[in-house]
Protein backbone atom coordinates (compact mmCIF):
# COMPACT_ATOMS: atom_id res chain seq x y z
CA UNK A 1 0.00 0.00 0.00
CA UNK A 2 2.14 2.69 -1.04
CA UNK A 3 -0.43 5.43 -1.28
CA UNK A 4 0.77 8.97 -1.37
CA UNK A 5 -2.22 10.73 0.14
CA UNK A 6 -2.17 12.69 3.71
CA UNK A 7 -3.43 11.05 6.66
CA UNK A 8 -5.87 13.59 6.89
CA UNK A 9 -7.48 13.14 3.69
CA UNK A 10 -7.70 9.36 4.64
CA UNK A 11 -9.38 10.27 7.59
CA UNK A 12 -11.90 12.69 6.47
CA UNK A 13 -12.51 9.80 3.59
CA UNK A 14 -16.06 10.10 1.84
CA UNK A 15 -17.09 12.15 4.54
CA UNK A 16 -19.76 11.50 7.03
CA UNK A 17 -22.40 9.17 6.65
CA UNK A 18 -25.30 11.44 8.03
CA UNK A 19 -26.93 8.40 9.52
CA UNK A 20 -25.98 6.47 12.82
CA UNK A 21 -28.91 8.08 15.34
CA UNK A 22 -31.85 6.78 13.91
CA UNK A 23 -30.78 3.25 14.03
CA UNK A 24 -28.95 3.98 17.75
CA UNK A 25 -32.55 5.58 18.59
CA UNK A 26 -34.57 2.89 17.27
CA UNK A 27 -32.39 0.36 18.68
CA UNK A 28 -32.88 1.75 22.26
CA UNK A 29 -36.77 2.01 21.98
CA UNK A 30 -36.75 -1.39 20.96
CA UNK A 31 -34.31 -2.42 24.14
CA UNK A 32 -36.91 -0.30 26.21
CA UNK A 33 -40.57 -2.74 24.77
CA UNK A 34 -38.39 -5.69 25.40
CA UNK A 35 -38.26 -5.05 29.10
CA UNK A 36 -41.66 -5.93 29.30
CA UNK A 37 -42.42 -8.38 26.95
CA UNK A 38 -39.38 -10.30 28.30
CA UNK A 39 -40.74 -10.52 31.54
CA UNK A 40 -44.44 -11.54 30.08
CA UNK A 41 -42.47 -14.22 28.17
CA UNK A 42 -40.65 -15.94 30.91
CA UNK A 43 -43.61 -15.96 33.83
CA UNK A 44 -45.82 -17.22 31.01
CA UNK A 45 -43.89 -19.82 30.03
CA UNK A 46 -42.62 -21.00 33.19
CA UNK A 47 -46.12 -20.85 34.29
CA UNK A 48 -47.05 -23.73 31.71
CA UNK A 49 -44.25 -25.34 31.91
CA UNK A 50 -44.68 -29.12 31.60
CA UNK A 51 -48.10 -28.22 29.33
CA UNK A 52 -49.70 -30.55 26.80
CA UNK A 53 -49.97 -29.60 23.29
CA UNK A 54 -54.11 -29.00 24.32
CA UNK A 55 -53.31 -26.63 26.84
CA UNK A 56 -50.76 -24.88 25.26
CA UNK A 57 -53.09 -24.15 22.07
CA UNK A 58 -55.79 -23.02 24.35
CA UNK A 59 -53.09 -20.60 26.14
CA UNK A 60 -51.98 -19.19 22.73
CA UNK A 61 -55.79 -18.65 21.38
CA UNK A 62 -56.25 -16.30 24.26
CA UNK A 63 -56.27 -12.71 22.42
CA UNK A 64 -54.43 -11.30 24.79
CA UNK A 65 -51.47 -13.98 24.76
CA UNK A 66 -51.32 -14.01 21.06
CA UNK A 67 -51.19 -10.49 20.32
CA UNK A 68 -48.36 -9.94 23.13
CA UNK A 69 -46.56 -12.97 22.06
CA UNK A 70 -47.02 -11.88 18.16
CA UNK A 71 -45.49 -8.06 19.48
CA UNK A 72 -42.58 -9.96 21.46
CA UNK A 73 -41.96 -11.84 18.09
CA UNK A 74 -41.78 -8.35 15.81
CA UNK A 75 -39.66 -6.12 18.77
CA UNK A 76 -36.78 -8.47 19.55
CA UNK A 77 -36.93 -9.83 15.96
CA UNK A 78 -36.09 -5.99 15.05
CA UNK A 79 -34.11 -5.76 18.13
CA UNK A 80 -31.77 -8.86 17.00
CA UNK A 81 -31.27 -7.47 13.24
CA UNK A 82 -30.00 -4.19 14.84
CA UNK A 83 -27.82 -5.71 17.20
CA UNK A 84 -26.24 -8.23 14.73
CA UNK A 85 -25.86 -5.90 12.26
CA UNK A 86 -23.60 -3.73 14.52
CA UNK A 87 -21.87 -6.60 15.26
CA UNK A 88 -21.45 -7.37 11.86
CA UNK A 89 -20.11 -3.45 11.46
CA UNK A 90 -17.80 -4.12 14.05
CA UNK A 91 -15.90 -7.60 12.79
CA UNK A 92 -16.45 -8.02 9.05
CA UNK A 93 -14.30 -5.51 6.75
CA UNK A 94 -14.38 -6.20 3.62
CA UNK A 95 -17.02 -5.09 1.54
CA UNK A 96 -18.40 -8.14 -0.23
CA UNK A 97 -18.34 -10.28 3.20
CA UNK A 98 -20.36 -7.41 4.66
CA UNK A 99 -23.16 -7.17 2.25
CA UNK A 100 -23.58 -10.81 2.33
CA UNK A 101 -24.30 -10.55 5.86
CA UNK A 102 -26.01 -7.99 6.20
CA UNK A 103 -28.62 -9.76 3.59
CA UNK A 104 -28.23 -12.98 5.95
CA UNK A 105 -29.27 -11.50 8.85
CA UNK A 106 -32.22 -9.00 7.16
CA UNK A 107 -33.72 -12.64 5.45
CA UNK A 108 -33.14 -14.89 8.68
CA UNK A 109 -34.64 -12.58 10.68
CA UNK A 110 -37.67 -11.71 8.51
CA UNK A 111 -38.26 -15.29 8.18
CA UNK A 112 -37.69 -16.38 11.69
CA UNK A 113 -40.65 -13.51 12.10
CA UNK A 114 -42.76 -14.62 9.23
CA UNK A 115 -42.59 -18.09 10.98
CA UNK A 116 -43.48 -17.24 14.32
CA UNK A 117 -45.84 -15.00 13.38
CA UNK A 118 -48.03 -17.08 11.32
CA UNK A 119 -47.95 -19.75 13.62
CA UNK A 120 -49.46 -17.96 16.22
CA UNK A 121 -51.93 -16.58 14.18
CA UNK A 122 -52.83 -20.07 12.69
CA UNK A 123 -53.59 -21.13 16.50
CA UNK A 124 -55.14 -18.35 17.09
CA UNK A 125 -57.47 -18.48 14.38
CA UNK A 126 -57.39 -21.94 14.03
CA UNK A 127 -60.09 -24.17 14.57
CA UNK B 1 -3.49 34.01 -31.56
CA UNK B 2 -3.26 35.24 -28.66
CA UNK B 3 -3.40 39.30 -27.82
CA UNK B 4 -0.81 40.61 -25.26
CA UNK B 5 -3.61 41.04 -22.55
CA UNK B 6 -4.26 37.46 -22.45
CA UNK B 7 -0.96 36.45 -22.08
CA UNK B 8 -0.79 38.98 -19.36
CA UNK B 9 -3.84 37.46 -17.82
CA UNK B 10 -2.50 34.08 -17.85
CA UNK B 11 0.83 34.58 -16.27
CA UNK B 12 -1.09 36.33 -13.27
CA UNK B 13 -3.31 33.02 -13.02
CA UNK B 14 -0.38 30.95 -12.87
CA UNK B 15 1.07 33.11 -10.20
CA UNK B 16 -2.06 33.04 -8.32
CA UNK B 17 -2.47 29.89 -8.80
CA UNK B 18 1.04 28.95 -7.69
CA UNK B 19 0.69 30.95 -4.27
CA UNK B 20 -2.78 29.37 -3.38
CA UNK B 21 -1.00 25.88 -4.27
CA UNK B 22 1.68 26.81 -1.67
CA UNK B 23 -0.52 28.34 0.56
CA UNK B 24 -2.85 25.35 0.44
CA UNK B 25 0.62 22.55 0.64
CA UNK B 26 1.91 24.79 3.65
CA UNK B 27 -1.77 24.73 5.61
CA UNK B 28 -2.42 20.94 4.76
CA UNK B 29 0.96 19.86 6.35
CA UNK B 30 0.65 22.06 9.21
CA UNK B 31 -2.90 20.44 10.13
CA UNK B 32 -2.47 16.96 9.26
CA UNK B 33 0.35 16.79 11.73
CA UNK B 34 2.50 14.02 9.67
CA UNK B 35 5.37 13.02 12.25
CA UNK B 36 6.01 9.74 11.25
CA UNK B 37 9.51 9.35 8.92
CA UNK B 38 7.69 6.67 6.71
CA UNK B 39 7.78 7.31 3.31
CA UNK B 40 10.06 10.03 3.71
CA UNK B 41 13.87 8.99 4.95
CA UNK B 42 13.38 4.84 5.69
CA UNK B 43 12.54 1.87 3.78
CA UNK B 44 9.40 0.53 4.66
CA UNK B 45 10.70 -2.13 7.07
CA UNK B 46 7.15 -4.34 7.59
CA UNK B 47 6.28 -2.47 11.13
CA UNK B 48 4.54 -5.11 13.48
CA UNK B 49 1.64 -4.44 15.21
CA UNK B 50 1.93 -3.95 18.97
CA UNK B 51 -0.20 -6.53 20.99
CA UNK B 52 -3.92 -5.85 21.72
CA UNK B 53 -6.12 -8.18 23.38
CA UNK B 54 -2.64 -10.88 23.85
CA UNK B 55 -1.87 -8.18 27.23
CA UNK B 56 -4.73 -6.07 27.93
CA UNK B 57 -6.38 -6.67 31.62
CA UNK B 58 -9.25 -7.68 31.61
CA UNK B 59 -11.46 -6.66 34.05
CA UNK B 60 -15.16 -6.68 35.02
CA UNK B 61 -16.71 -3.84 32.40
CA UNK B 62 -14.81 -5.51 29.56
CA UNK B 63 -16.05 -8.76 30.28
CA UNK B 64 -19.89 -7.64 30.77
CA UNK B 65 -19.65 -5.67 27.27
CA UNK B 66 -18.37 -9.19 26.32
CA UNK B 67 -20.68 -10.88 27.55
CA UNK B 68 -23.60 -8.72 26.16
CA UNK B 69 -22.40 -8.97 22.78
CA UNK B 70 -22.33 -12.82 23.28
CA UNK B 71 -25.34 -13.27 25.13
CA UNK B 72 -27.70 -11.44 22.74
CA UNK B 73 -26.10 -13.48 19.88
CA UNK B 74 -27.05 -16.65 21.81
CA UNK B 75 -30.69 -15.17 22.21
CA UNK B 76 -30.69 -15.36 18.45
CA UNK B 77 -29.63 -18.59 18.59
CA UNK B 78 -32.76 -19.04 20.88
CA UNK B 79 -35.05 -16.86 18.26
CA UNK B 80 -34.45 -20.10 16.32
CA UNK B 81 -35.26 -22.58 18.32
CA UNK B 82 -38.56 -20.89 19.73
CA UNK B 83 -39.71 -20.30 16.19
CA UNK B 84 -39.12 -23.81 15.61
CA UNK B 85 -41.32 -24.56 18.81
CA UNK B 86 -43.98 -21.99 17.86
CA UNK B 87 -44.31 -24.10 14.16
CA UNK B 88 -43.94 -27.15 15.76
CA UNK B 89 -47.09 -26.15 17.87
CA UNK B 90 -49.01 -24.84 15.03
CA UNK B 91 -48.60 -27.87 12.65
CA UNK B 92 -49.85 -30.35 15.25
CA UNK B 93 -50.00 -32.25 18.00
CA UNK B 94 -47.26 -35.38 16.67
CA UNK B 95 -44.67 -33.61 15.83
CA UNK B 96 -44.94 -31.55 18.83
CA UNK B 97 -44.16 -34.25 21.18
CA UNK B 98 -41.10 -34.67 19.11
CA UNK B 99 -40.05 -31.16 19.99
CA UNK B 100 -40.90 -31.46 23.24
CA UNK B 101 -38.89 -34.77 24.16
CA UNK B 102 -36.10 -33.15 22.23
CA UNK B 103 -36.46 -29.90 24.95
CA UNK B 104 -36.53 -32.03 27.84
CA UNK B 105 -33.83 -34.80 26.76
CA UNK B 106 -30.42 -33.57 28.57
CA UNK B 107 -29.38 -32.05 25.84
CA UNK B 108 -32.64 -29.98 25.23
CA UNK B 109 -32.55 -29.23 28.94
CA UNK B 110 -28.74 -27.58 28.95
CA UNK B 111 -29.20 -25.72 26.53
CA UNK B 112 -32.56 -24.01 27.48
CA UNK B 113 -30.86 -23.63 30.66
CA UNK B 114 -28.24 -21.34 28.58
CA UNK B 115 -30.08 -19.38 27.40
CA UNK B 116 -32.15 -18.68 30.33
CA UNK B 117 -28.88 -17.32 31.85
CA UNK B 118 -28.13 -15.86 28.31
CA UNK B 119 -31.65 -13.77 28.68
CA UNK B 120 -31.13 -12.33 32.03
CA UNK B 121 -27.61 -11.70 31.72
CA UNK B 122 -28.63 -9.68 28.38
CA UNK B 123 -31.31 -8.21 30.19
CA UNK B 124 -29.80 -6.85 33.31
CA UNK B 125 -26.92 -5.60 30.70
CA UNK B 126 -28.91 -4.27 28.55
CA UNK B 127 -30.74 -2.13 31.48
CA UNK B 128 -27.43 -1.12 32.63
CA UNK B 129 -26.91 0.00 29.11
CA UNK B 130 -29.91 2.20 29.01
CA UNK B 131 -28.80 3.87 31.98
CA UNK B 132 -25.47 4.17 30.53
CA UNK B 133 -27.34 5.90 27.31
CA UNK B 134 -28.67 8.25 29.77
CA UNK B 135 -26.03 9.07 30.78
CA UNK B 136 -25.34 7.54 34.20
CA UNK B 137 -23.03 5.42 35.74
CA UNK B 138 -19.88 6.87 34.53
CA UNK B 139 -18.09 7.29 37.63
CA UNK B 140 -15.63 4.84 37.54
CA UNK B 141 -16.97 3.15 41.28
CA UNK B 142 -20.43 2.64 40.27
CA UNK B 143 -19.45 1.69 36.68
CA UNK B 144 -17.76 -1.84 37.73
CA UNK B 145 -20.20 -2.00 40.86
CA UNK B 146 -22.90 -1.91 38.11
CA UNK B 147 -21.18 -4.42 35.54
CA UNK B 148 -20.50 -7.06 38.76
CA UNK B 149 -24.48 -6.67 39.75
CA UNK B 150 -25.44 -7.93 36.21
CA UNK B 151 -23.49 -11.29 37.17
CA UNK B 152 -25.04 -11.55 40.49
CA UNK B 153 -28.66 -10.98 39.03
CA UNK B 154 -28.52 -13.51 35.95
CA UNK B 155 -26.92 -16.04 38.27
CA UNK B 156 -29.52 -15.66 41.07
CA UNK B 157 -32.06 -15.19 38.25
CA UNK B 158 -31.91 -18.49 36.31
CA UNK B 159 -31.71 -20.09 39.42
CA UNK B 160 -34.95 -18.90 40.23
CA UNK B 161 -36.97 -19.29 36.89
CA UNK B 162 -35.79 -22.67 36.81
CA UNK B 163 -36.89 -23.65 39.94
CA UNK B 164 -40.22 -22.16 39.81
CA UNK B 165 -40.38 -24.31 36.34
CA UNK B 166 -39.45 -27.89 38.24
CA UNK B 167 -42.02 -26.76 41.08
CA UNK B 168 -44.92 -25.54 38.32
CA UNK B 169 -43.94 -29.39 36.83
CA UNK B 170 -44.61 -30.87 40.25
CA UNK B 171 -40.62 -31.66 40.51
CA UNK B 172 -41.21 -31.27 44.24
CA UNK C 1 -12.79 -9.59 9.28
CA UNK C 2 -11.21 -7.95 11.81
CA UNK C 3 -7.89 -10.14 13.20
CA UNK C 4 -8.05 -10.79 16.84
CA UNK C 5 -4.22 -12.62 16.75
CA UNK C 6 -1.34 -10.68 15.81
CA UNK C 7 0.03 -11.11 12.24
CA UNK C 8 3.11 -13.66 11.62
CA UNK C 9 5.68 -11.01 12.09
CA UNK C 10 4.09 -9.41 15.02
CA UNK C 11 4.02 -12.60 17.12
CA UNK C 12 6.54 -11.43 20.39
CA UNK C 13 9.24 -13.97 21.27
CA UNK C 14 11.01 -14.08 24.01
CA UNK C 15 14.61 -11.73 24.14
CA UNK C 16 17.25 -11.73 26.32
CA UNK C 17 17.48 -11.27 30.30
CA UNK C 18 20.19 -8.31 31.89
CA UNK C 19 20.87 -8.59 35.28
CA UNK C 20 21.93 -5.77 37.62
CA UNK C 21 25.43 -6.93 39.03
CA UNK C 22 25.95 -6.61 42.37
CA UNK C 23 22.59 -5.72 43.53
CA UNK C 24 20.14 -7.67 46.28
CA UNK C 25 16.75 -5.61 45.53
CA UNK C 26 16.08 -6.21 41.67
CA UNK C 27 12.60 -6.27 40.12
CA UNK C 28 11.97 -7.70 36.66
CA UNK C 29 11.00 -5.39 33.81
CA UNK C 30 9.96 -7.54 30.60
CA UNK C 31 10.13 -4.63 27.49
CA UNK C 32 8.96 -5.04 24.03
CA UNK C 33 11.59 -4.56 21.49
CA UNK C 34 11.51 -4.54 18.08
CA UNK C 35 14.19 -3.30 15.63
CA UNK C 36 12.93 -2.13 12.17
CA UNK C 37 16.95 -2.70 10.65
CA UNK C 38 17.33 -6.52 11.70
CA UNK C 39 14.41 -7.77 10.18
CA UNK C 40 13.11 -10.05 13.07
CA UNK C 41 10.38 -10.20 15.40
CA UNK C 42 9.73 -8.76 18.29
CA UNK C 43 10.56 -9.70 21.31
CA UNK C 44 10.66 -9.07 25.47
CA UNK C 45 13.69 -8.23 26.90
CA UNK C 46 13.97 -8.31 30.56
CA UNK C 47 15.74 -6.57 32.85
CA UNK C 48 16.95 -6.60 36.46
CA UNK C 49 16.77 -3.37 37.73
CA UNK C 50 18.55 -2.73 40.93
CA UNK C 51 15.25 -1.26 43.34
CA UNK C 52 17.76 0.41 45.48
CA UNK C 53 19.13 2.93 43.14
CA UNK C 54 16.02 3.72 40.85
CA UNK C 55 13.39 6.39 41.38
CA UNK C 56 9.54 5.17 42.23
CA UNK C 57 8.24 5.22 39.21
CA UNK C 58 8.42 3.29 35.90
CA UNK C 59 9.94 5.83 33.35
CA UNK C 60 12.94 6.12 36.32
CA UNK C 61 13.56 1.81 36.19
CA UNK C 62 13.15 2.75 31.67
CA UNK C 63 15.55 5.51 31.96
CA UNK C 64 17.82 3.69 34.12
CA UNK C 65 17.53 0.45 31.93
CA UNK C 66 18.61 2.97 28.65
CA UNK C 67 21.47 4.54 31.13
CA UNK C 68 22.93 1.56 32.07
CA UNK C 69 21.86 -1.40 30.58
CA UNK C 70 21.06 -0.96 26.70
CA UNK C 71 21.32 2.61 25.29
CA UNK C 72 19.47 1.24 22.50
CA UNK C 73 16.23 0.48 24.51
CA UNK C 74 13.73 3.25 22.59
CA UNK C 75 10.76 5.19 24.26
CA UNK C 76 9.14 9.03 24.10
CA UNK C 77 9.61 11.04 27.33
CA UNK C 78 9.71 14.28 27.99
CA UNK C 79 8.18 16.11 30.92
CA UNK C 80 8.42 13.67 33.01
CA UNK C 81 5.48 14.41 35.50
CA UNK C 82 2.19 13.89 33.35
CA UNK C 83 1.72 17.01 31.41
CA UNK C 84 3.06 16.02 28.18
CA UNK C 85 1.97 12.53 27.09
CA UNK C 86 4.63 11.22 25.45
CA UNK C 87 5.33 8.44 27.83
CA UNK C 88 2.05 6.66 27.12
CA UNK C 89 2.22 2.73 26.73
CA UNK C 90 0.61 -0.83 28.19
CA UNK C 91 2.46 -1.15 31.28
CA UNK C 92 1.41 -4.50 33.11
CA UNK C 93 -1.63 -5.02 31.08
CA UNK C 94 -3.22 -1.31 31.60
CA UNK C 95 -2.31 1.94 29.62
CA UNK C 96 -1.09 4.46 31.13
CA UNK C 97 1.78 7.23 31.85
CA UNK C 98 5.27 5.78 32.57
CA UNK C 99 5.85 9.50 34.45
CA UNK C 100 2.97 8.47 36.43
CA UNK C 101 2.36 4.75 36.75
CA UNK C 102 4.48 4.13 40.31
CA UNK C 103 6.48 0.89 40.52
CA UNK C 104 5.44 -0.44 43.43
CA UNK C 105 1.57 -0.67 42.25
CA UNK C 106 2.54 -3.52 39.71
CA UNK C 107 2.81 -6.80 41.37
CA UNK C 108 5.52 -9.19 40.69
CA UNK C 109 7.38 -8.22 36.89
CA UNK C 110 6.36 -4.93 34.98
CA UNK C 111 5.37 -6.01 31.61
CA UNK C 112 5.66 -2.65 28.99
CA UNK C 113 4.46 -2.94 25.42
CA UNK C 114 3.64 -0.19 23.25
CA UNK C 115 0.30 1.65 23.35
CA UNK C 116 -1.98 -1.03 22.19
CA UNK C 117 -2.88 -1.98 18.41
CA UNK C 118 -0.77 0.65 16.71
CA UNK C 119 2.37 0.29 14.46
CA UNK C 120 5.26 -0.02 16.05
CA UNK C 121 8.12 2.32 14.84
CA UNK C 122 10.81 1.12 16.96
CA UNK C 123 10.32 -0.54 20.64
CA UNK C 124 8.03 1.17 22.80
CA UNK C 125 7.66 3.73 20.14
CA UNK C 126 4.15 3.42 17.64
CA UNK C 127 2.95 5.05 14.98
CA UNK C 128 0.52 7.70 15.74
CA UNK C 129 0.13 9.77 12.58
CA UNK C 130 -3.76 8.21 12.17
CA UNK C 131 -4.57 9.51 15.71
CA UNK C 132 -3.06 12.91 15.07
CA UNK C 133 -5.08 13.15 11.79
CA UNK C 134 -8.07 12.28 12.99
CA UNK C 135 -7.67 14.99 15.80
CA UNK C 136 -7.04 17.41 12.84
CA UNK C 137 -10.55 16.00 11.65
CA UNK C 138 -12.45 17.72 14.44
CA UNK C 139 -11.39 20.85 13.70
CA UNK C 140 -9.56 21.89 17.29
CA UNK C 141 -10.41 25.12 16.83
CA UNK C 142 -12.98 27.99 17.86
CA UNK C 143 -15.10 28.42 14.92
CA UNK C 144 -17.82 31.56 14.80
CA UNK C 145 -20.10 32.78 12.08
CA UNK C 146 -19.99 36.25 13.52
CA UNK C 147 -17.78 39.07 13.11
CA UNK C 148 -14.58 38.78 15.40
CA UNK C 149 -15.41 41.41 18.36
CA UNK C 150 -13.22 44.07 19.04
CA UNK C 151 -13.04 42.46 22.71
CA UNK C 152 -12.21 38.69 24.22
CA UNK C 153 -15.21 36.29 23.42
CA UNK C 154 -16.85 36.23 26.88
CA UNK C 155 -17.86 33.14 28.76
CA UNK C 156 -19.96 33.13 31.98
CA UNK C 157 -18.00 31.00 34.62
CA UNK C 158 -20.96 28.49 34.53
CA UNK C 159 -20.22 27.84 30.79
CA UNK C 160 -16.31 28.10 31.16
CA UNK C 161 -17.08 25.32 34.06
CA UNK C 162 -18.77 22.73 31.29
CA UNK C 163 -15.13 22.46 29.82
CA UNK C 164 -14.04 21.46 33.08
CA UNK C 165 -12.68 17.45 32.75
CA UNK C 166 -12.32 17.99 28.86
CA UNK C 167 -9.52 20.96 28.26
CA UNK C 168 -7.17 18.63 30.79
CA UNK C 169 -6.67 15.95 27.93
CA UNK C 170 -3.13 15.96 26.93
CA UNK C 171 -3.96 13.38 23.85
CA UNK C 172 -1.44 10.74 24.96
CA UNK C 173 -3.55 8.06 23.20
CA UNK C 174 -3.90 6.33 26.36
CA UNK C 175 -7.52 5.70 25.51
CA UNK C 176 -8.00 5.57 22.44
CA UNK C 177 -5.90 2.66 22.19
CA UNK C 178 -7.03 0.58 25.15
CA UNK C 179 -10.11 0.75 23.25
CA UNK C 180 -11.10 -2.76 21.53
CA UNK C 181 -13.81 -0.72 19.34
CA UNK C 182 -10.74 1.54 18.24
CA UNK C 183 -8.31 -1.57 17.80
CA UNK C 184 -10.72 -3.21 15.17
CA UNK C 185 -12.01 -0.13 13.77
CA UNK C 186 -9.55 2.72 14.29
CA UNK C 187 -9.35 3.77 10.53
CA UNK C 188 -13.05 5.09 10.84
CA UNK C 189 -13.85 5.06 14.30
CA UNK C 190 -12.70 8.22 15.81
CA UNK C 191 -11.94 6.72 19.26
CA UNK C 192 -12.42 7.96 23.10
CA UNK C 193 -9.62 10.85 22.98
CA UNK C 194 -10.48 12.53 19.64
CA UNK C 195 -14.25 12.44 21.24
CA UNK C 196 -13.46 13.80 24.04
CA UNK C 197 -11.98 16.89 22.20
CA UNK C 198 -14.65 17.08 19.90
CA UNK C 199 -17.05 17.27 22.80
CA UNK C 200 -14.90 19.93 24.24
CA UNK C 201 -15.73 22.19 21.40
CA UNK C 202 -19.61 20.87 20.83
CA UNK C 203 -19.62 22.34 24.41
CA UNK C 204 -17.73 25.47 24.01
CA UNK C 205 -20.04 28.34 24.52
CA UNK C 206 -18.45 30.50 22.67
CA UNK C 207 -18.33 28.42 19.37
CA UNK C 208 -21.01 28.66 16.91
CA UNK C 209 -20.13 26.06 14.51
CA UNK C 210 -22.31 22.80 16.71
CA UNK C 211 -24.69 21.83 14.68
CA UNK C 212 -21.60 21.50 11.95
CA UNK C 213 -19.42 19.20 14.44
CA UNK C 214 -22.52 17.26 14.61
CA UNK C 215 -23.24 16.51 11.23
CA UNK C 216 -19.69 15.62 10.90
CA UNK C 217 -19.89 12.89 13.88
CA UNK C 218 -23.13 12.48 12.74
CA UNK C 219 -21.70 8.62 11.60
CA UNK C 220 -21.96 4.85 11.84
CA UNK C 221 -18.06 4.73 12.44
CA UNK C 222 -16.77 8.04 13.63
CA UNK C 223 -19.10 8.09 16.49
CA UNK C 224 -21.39 5.13 17.03
CA UNK C 225 -18.48 2.28 17.18
CA UNK C 226 -18.76 3.19 20.96
CA UNK C 227 -20.04 0.71 22.51
CA UNK C 228 -19.59 2.27 26.21
CA UNK C 229 -17.00 -0.72 27.26
CA UNK C 230 -15.54 1.73 29.58
CA UNK C 231 -11.78 0.85 28.84
CA UNK C 232 -10.96 4.24 28.24
CA UNK C 233 -12.36 6.03 31.40
CA UNK C 234 -10.88 3.33 33.23
CA UNK C 235 -7.05 3.96 31.33
CA UNK C 236 -7.08 7.67 31.04
CA UNK C 237 -4.37 8.99 33.56
CA UNK C 238 -5.70 12.31 34.03
CA UNK C 239 -8.83 10.91 35.51
CA UNK C 240 -11.05 11.75 32.65
CA UNK C 241 -13.87 10.23 30.97
CA UNK C 242 -13.98 10.04 27.94
CA UNK C 243 -16.59 7.42 27.78
CA UNK C 244 -19.03 10.33 29.55
CA UNK C 245 -17.97 12.73 26.93
CA UNK C 246 -19.24 10.45 24.19
CA UNK C 247 -22.34 9.76 25.72
CA UNK C 248 -23.00 13.36 26.10
CA UNK C 249 -22.14 13.68 22.32
CA UNK C 250 -24.82 11.10 21.48
CA UNK C 251 -27.12 12.89 23.70
CA UNK C 252 -26.78 15.88 21.53
CA UNK C 253 -27.34 13.69 18.87
CA UNK C 254 -30.78 12.60 19.66
CA UNK C 255 -32.26 15.94 21.01
CA UNK C 256 -31.75 17.81 17.62
CA UNK C 257 -33.49 14.95 16.04
CA UNK C 258 -36.38 16.81 18.12
C1 LIG D 1 -34.60 -8.14 27.94
C2 LIG D 1 -34.71 -7.17 27.20
C3 LIG D 1 -33.54 -6.66 26.37
C4 LIG D 1 -32.89 -5.51 26.60
C5 LIG D 1 -33.16 -4.49 27.71
C6 LIG D 1 -31.87 -5.41 25.58
C7 LIG D 1 -31.01 -4.34 25.45
C8 LIG D 1 -30.04 -4.23 24.50
C9 LIG D 1 -29.23 -3.07 24.28
C10 LIG D 1 -29.31 -1.76 25.05
C11 LIG D 1 -28.37 -3.35 23.27
C12 LIG D 1 -27.31 -2.41 22.68
C13 LIG D 1 -25.96 -2.75 23.18
C14 LIG D 1 -24.86 -1.96 22.57
O1 LIG D 1 -25.02 -0.77 22.28
O2 LIG D 1 -23.77 -2.52 22.39
C15 LIG D 1 -28.63 -4.70 22.86
C16 LIG D 1 -27.93 -5.37 21.88
C17 LIG D 1 -28.31 -6.60 21.37
N1 LIG D 1 -29.39 -7.36 21.75
FE1 LIG D 1 -30.63 -6.95 23.25
N2 LIG D 1 -31.92 -6.50 24.77
C18 LIG D 1 -32.94 -7.30 25.21
C19 LIG D 1 -33.35 -8.50 24.66
C20 LIG D 1 -32.79 -9.10 23.56
C21 LIG D 1 -33.28 -10.29 22.91
C22 LIG D 1 -34.51 -11.06 23.33
C23 LIG D 1 -32.42 -10.57 21.88
C24 LIG D 1 -32.40 -11.68 20.86
C25 LIG D 1 -33.42 -12.28 20.41
C26 LIG D 1 -31.38 -9.56 21.88
C27 LIG D 1 -30.32 -9.50 21.00
C28 LIG D 1 -29.39 -8.51 20.96
C29 LIG D 1 -28.25 -8.48 20.08
C30 LIG D 1 -27.87 -9.54 19.04
C31 LIG D 1 -27.56 -7.29 20.36
C32 LIG D 1 -26.27 -6.79 19.70
C33 LIG D 1 -25.13 -6.97 20.62
C34 LIG D 1 -24.04 -5.96 20.46
O3 LIG D 1 -24.15 -5.01 19.68
O4 LIG D 1 -23.05 -6.10 21.18
N3 LIG D 1 -31.65 -8.67 22.91
N4 LIG D 1 -29.65 -5.22 23.62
Amino acid sequence: MSDMNTPLSKVRGLGSGKTGTETFISHRIQAVANIPLVIFFIVSFVGNAGKSHAEWIAWIKQPIVSVLLILFILNFTNHMRTGLQEVVEDYVHGHGNKWAATLAIRFSCALIAGLSVFSILRIAFGG
Amino acid sequence: MFCRSSIVARINLSIIVKRTLFIQAWFSDLISADFSLRGKFMAKAQRPLSPHLQVYRFGAHMAVSIIHRVTGSMLAFGAILLTWWLVALATGYEYFNMVQSFASSAIGRLVLFGITFALMQHFASGIRHLFMDSGKLYELKANTASAKFTFVFSAIMTLVIWAAAYKVMGAY
Amino acid sequence: MAEFTLPKNSVVGKGKTVKAEGATNTKAFSVYRWNPDDGENPRMDTFEVDMDSCGPMVLDALIKIKDEMDSTVTFRRSCREGVCGSCAMNIDGKNGLACTTAIEDVKGDVSITPLPHQEVVKDLVPDLTNFYAQYASIKPWLETQSPTPSKERLQSPEDRKKLDGLYECILCACCSTSCPSYWWNGDKYLGPAVLLQAYRWLVDSRDENTGERLDNLEDPFRLYRCHTIMNCSNACPKGLNPAKAIAETKKMMVERKG
